[in-house]
């Protein structure tokens, strides 16, 4: 069935337009271009001579977009602290790929980057035959108005950056890690167009759960953080690992190729997602943004990745890329960006009739991609698709001009009627940078008092039933987290498969034993402290993770997501760039690189009376080749008689813990990293796990040393006896519940066979650790305090059912 | 003779003896709003089929591609809208026109795929039967803050026995 575009194209009076009206024409027609930015244009188009179309100005609108242009990262930023500014010029390449950049070096021969930042993923190697692709997007806004389509697209559109990879990569996992408000919100507090924290939670797990299984990729791994700062921006990052053979990672488009969109048609959905996710979100967003939202179709894009696995292996076509933000316009302006393309929008398949030709250009519709086919491929790759039902169809074709060029219908007398005509240089190199000023006033939060905090069992109880640390079997359960077969360390772990794993190890390959490891690290709380350790602390925890189950930090590769407020407000700016410090100083000490990343800024709500910025949030994620998977440890304890070991030192550092939280406080002392100490930490414990001495590993994070312990027993089915005195510690770390809770960043709890602790030991040289218990065979948590006294003694049902109430729904 | 084209709307449910998690799960949802007269939901699956339609195409439709005949039963409901009891109150909800359905897509072409050649389009909804001591004001709060999102879809309520 064919529809019939509207051919109406109208042009914006910009040549005589005054900076009011350009900035009204700005905010009238969506764009979210600055005055800057539309003086820049007005310039370009005056040289021209004449006025630009609306295809054009919604082009270049959504090119310039922060969403795609990333202007805060790439932009000039004065950093003001204290009496010193400093100028960062491009904070981006002086950070996070200076990292990447830095570590390739030193690591010479031993480099496992292959493809960092340049494509729709990150590449790094895997084995002679596959390498590895990872991506992290967030889909924030689009989940805040629509939370079960938000959800829904933001998976599937993860899943076709893996896709759009090279010339394609076969999904192996996802991973998805949300924040939303408390569940328990009060409904009367409640503002005007906001959805509540529950009904989101419940509608953006649905979304994630129905297009992963769908589409038969495993979901392994993830979390869930609470605050109420994410009422009005809950935040949903998906992300998509896929493994592509070695010879399939090169792409390029030639002139004379076909410009060929594949997949789903093309309607209104998702007009402005680009130009909408760099503005704050209104209590009128509600109604305004109907076309923002986006509707998923996972069994669309299955058929999509079935016909494109078939048609790269034979060669079919030269390059590819997802219609993601922008849709036509950015994927095959980004294609062509160093040969010129022209396109046809006619012949796009529509899904109604009645489209604009610049509606059709800018729409976001899901399950499409972009291909480049050279000429004598397209009836092999029609035939291919026909037989797979899916749709494809030439809708232009790559030329030598470097410009972008639009067309519509042909008119009566036969010529096509040309409804944009960009330079690619001006599309792409033309937008202006931005220069903004960060202001850094550190935060002074005041420690709560040491009189009348309740008991350290009664504390533990509360933690374990605090909705960050709380058990989300709920949602865990509803992912398929088994499909493709290749699982092998999964999200709930231990004797009943109810515990809390570290990080999912999953096996892409079937007929070997090498595996791909994930985990993520991420704690907005310390960022109220200092963002700078917010962000140390998220990498620490990602590779606390990926060592627990076995990993090797030298062969992991990071992906940095960052979700923050307004960044030309100076104090939520200030806080990026002190959290990309830390992640250049942070990476570069543990040898590990980044490899691709996002960053959604404006994640701010206002209902006309306050603004609610989002704390800052930075999702670090870590991936691991592991060569044998056999090697890999879970985290539930194994048999009474074995020993309990600390590993890493134990600082008076609560705050922005879990613990202060309960309290009401943030507090001073957040954690830092010491990644000389960690890395040495991290490397001894690999080679005690490749060598089996150890039974079980779990990494210190919220909840600190009584969580993890708690949580290791309770999900091994065992008691523990900890002894705190044993717990190497700082000699200020002198309270029982600063050794119990400090979230003190590089520490494991570790289980070593009955008979293999010398041999643990020995292999522990030089590195803080500490014999601070056993297992039993009793179902009891005991702990005894620095002054020798019995602190805790509670039966192991108590806690265990205490984690997991809060999330039985 | 051919059959004319019109809307024929079939509701989807489960059997009597099958647990509807949905309806239970938003029963509790209910009870969170502060709504404590609501004492059961039920939770129907809405298509309409646009098209030229036989009595035995509707049937091959109806329970050949839209019903699980072993956990579910349907029925055709007419304009009055879902069967709904003295005491009771139906909510439809549908999305608003331009909204992508993937669902209504898929049926047409299983549809089709049935042979069924003179189908045009499908939509689809959901439909919730309410049952409890409720007023229209909180009807109106349970579809606006669980049922229906204004964004994408629109909703119609009506209380039973009127």
């Amino acid at each position: 069935m064919t529809f019939e575009a509207d051919d109406t194209v109208e042009t914006f009076a910009l040549l005589k337009a005054t900076d009011d009206e350009m900035t009204q024409l700005s905010r009238d027609g969506m764009l979210a271009l600055n005055l800057e930015e539309m003086r820049s244009i007005r310039r370009h188009f005056s040289a021209l001579g004449r006025d630009p179309t609306d295809v054009e100005m919604e082009t270049l609108a959504q090119t310039w977009s922060e969403h795609c242009k990333h202007k805060v990262f790439n932009g000039v930023i004065d950093y003001v602290s204290g009496r010193n500014t400093e100028r960062i010029d491009n904070l981006f390449a002086r950070t996070i790929r200076k990292a990447t950049e830095d570590i390739r070096r030193a690591k010479g021969q031993n480099d496992h980057c292959v493809s960092v930042f340049v494509d729709n993923a990150g590449i790094i190697e895997f084995d002679d035959d596959y390498h590895l692709v990872f991506k992290v997007e967030t889909h924030n806004h689009p989940s805040a108005l629509d939370p079960y389509g938000g959800a829904n697209t933001g998976i599937g559109g993860v899943i076709r950056d893996p896709l759009g990879t090279g010339l394609g990569g076969k999904p192996i996992f996802n991973t998805d890690v949300f924040c939303f408000a408390p569940p328990d919100f009060p409904y009367g507090k409640l503002p005007e167009g906001v959805l509540h924290p529950k009904r989101v939670f419940k509608g953006v797990v649905a979304g994630v759960r129905d297009y992963g299984n769908r589409m038969g990729i495993p979901t392994v791994n993830g979390a869930i953080m609470f605050d109420e700062r994410y009422l009005g921006n809950p935040l949903v990052y998906c992300g998509t690992a896929a493994i592509i053979p070695v010879d399939r990672c090169e792409k390029s488009a030639e002139p004379g190729d076909l410009v060929v969109t594949i997949g789903g048609r093309t309607g209104r959905d998702g007009i402005h997602g680009a130009t909408f996710s760099s503005i704050e979100l209104t209590d009128a967003s509600e109604s305004t943004a109907t076309q923002a939202v986006q509707i998923g179709n996972p069994i669309e894009e299955k058929k999509v990745l079935d016909v494109l696995m078939q048609a790269r292996d034979r060669g079919l076509y030269r390059n590819i890329t997802d219609c993601g933000a922008g849709g036509f316009s950015s994927a095959i302006g980004e294609m062509g960006q160093d040969t010129g393309a022209e396109v046809h929008l006619e012949k796009a398949p529509l899904k109604y009739g009645g489209l604009k030709p610049w509606e059709i250009f800018l729409s976001e519709s899901q399950e499409r991609m972009i291909l480049a086919v050279p000429p004598d491929q397209i009836d092999a790759l029609r035939e291919l698709c026909a037989s797979e039902d899916v749709e494809a169809s030439v809708i232009g074709e790559f030329t030598g001009d470097r410009r972008l060029r639009v067309t519509h219908r042909p008119d009566a007398a036969g010529s096509r009627i040309t409804v944009a005509d960009l330079d690619m240089e001006f599309l792409h190199q033309g937008v202006p940078r931005i220069v903004r000023t960060a202001r850094w006033d550190p935060p002074d939060h005041p420690e709560p008092p040491t009189a009348g905090r309740p008991g350290a069992a009664q504390s533990l109880v509360r933690l374990l039933s605090s909705w960050n640390v709380a058990s989300k079997e709920w949602v865990v359960r509803q992912y398929d987290h088994e499909v493709q077969g290749g699982s092998v360390l999964k999200p709930l772990q231990g004797a009943r498969n109810d515990g809390p794993g570290d990080a999912a190890i999953v096996r892409p390959v079937l007929s070997s034993d090498r595996g791909v490891i994930v985990a993520n690290g991420i704690n907005p709380s310390y960022g109220d402290i200092d963002p700078y350790w917010m962000a140390a602390s998220a990498i620490d925890e990602a590779l606390r993770q990926v060592t627990c189950v076995g990993g090797r930090i030298d062969r992991t590769a990071l992906l940095d997501n960052f979700c923050w407020g307004n960044p030309d407000k100076p104090d939520r700016l200030a806080a990026l760039v002190r959290a990309a410090k830390a992640c250049y100083d942070v990476a570069v000490a543990y040898g590990t690189p980044f490899i691709s990343g996002k960053d959604s800024f404006y994640n701010e709500f206002s209902d006309g009376e306050r603004t609610i910025a989002i704390p800052p949030t930075l999702l670090i994620s870590a991936i691991c080749v592991m060569d044998d998977v056999r090697k890999a440890v879970s985290m539930d304890v194994k048999a009474p008689g074995n020993s309990i070991y600390l590993v890493g030192r134990t600082r008076d550092e609560l705050g922005g813990s879990r613990y202060y939280g309960m309290l009401g406080f943030v507090g001073r002392n957040v954690p830092t990293v010491d990644a000389a100490a960690g890395s040495g930490t991290m490397n001894r414990l690999h080679e005690a796990i490749a060598q089996g001495l150890v039974a079980a590993c779990h990494d210190c994070s919220e909840g600190g040393i009584a969580v993890a312990a708690a949580e290791m027993a309770f999900a091994g089915g065992f008691g523990m006896a900890l002894d705190l005195d044993a717990v190497p510690r700082d000699p200020d770390a002198d309270r029982d519940d600063t050794v119990l809770f400090s979230e003190s960043n590089s520490r494991f709890v570790v289980e070593v066979p009955r008979g293999r602790e010398d041999d643990f030991e020995a292999s522990m040289q030089g590195i803080p650790f500490g014999r601070a218990g056993t297992v039993t065979g009793e179902e009891r948590f005991l702990v005894r305090g620095l002054g020798g006294d019995e602190i805790v003694s509670t039966e192991l049902s108590t806690l265990k059912e205490a984690w997991q109430r809060p999330l039985r729904w | 003779m051919a059959a004319e084209s019109k809307t024929r709307r079939i509701a989807v449910v489960n059997r009597k003896d099958v647990v509807d998690a949905v309806g239970e799960g938003l029963r509790g949802d209910i009870l969170d709003l502060g709504i404590a007269g609501i004492e059961g939901v039920r939770h129907v699956r809405l298509y309409a089929l646009h098209g030229a339609l036989s009595a035995t195409e509707l049937d091959r439709i109806t329970t050949g591609l839209l019903t699980d005949p072993v956990t579910q039963e349907h029925l055709e409901i007419a304009d009055g809208g879902l069967p709904v009891a003295p005491g009771e109150w139906g909510v439809e909800v549908w999305f608003r026109p331009g909204v992508t359905d993937a669902v209504g897509e898929t049926a047409l072409k299983g549809s089709r795929d049935l042979g069924v050649a003179g189908i045009e389009s499908v939509d689809t909804g959901r439909g919730y039967i309410l049952a409890g001591p409720l007023i229209r004001s909180q009807v109106d709060t349970i579809c606006r803050r669980l049922l229906a999102n204004d964004v994408i879809e629109r909703y119609a309520c009506y209380e039973g026995g009127q």
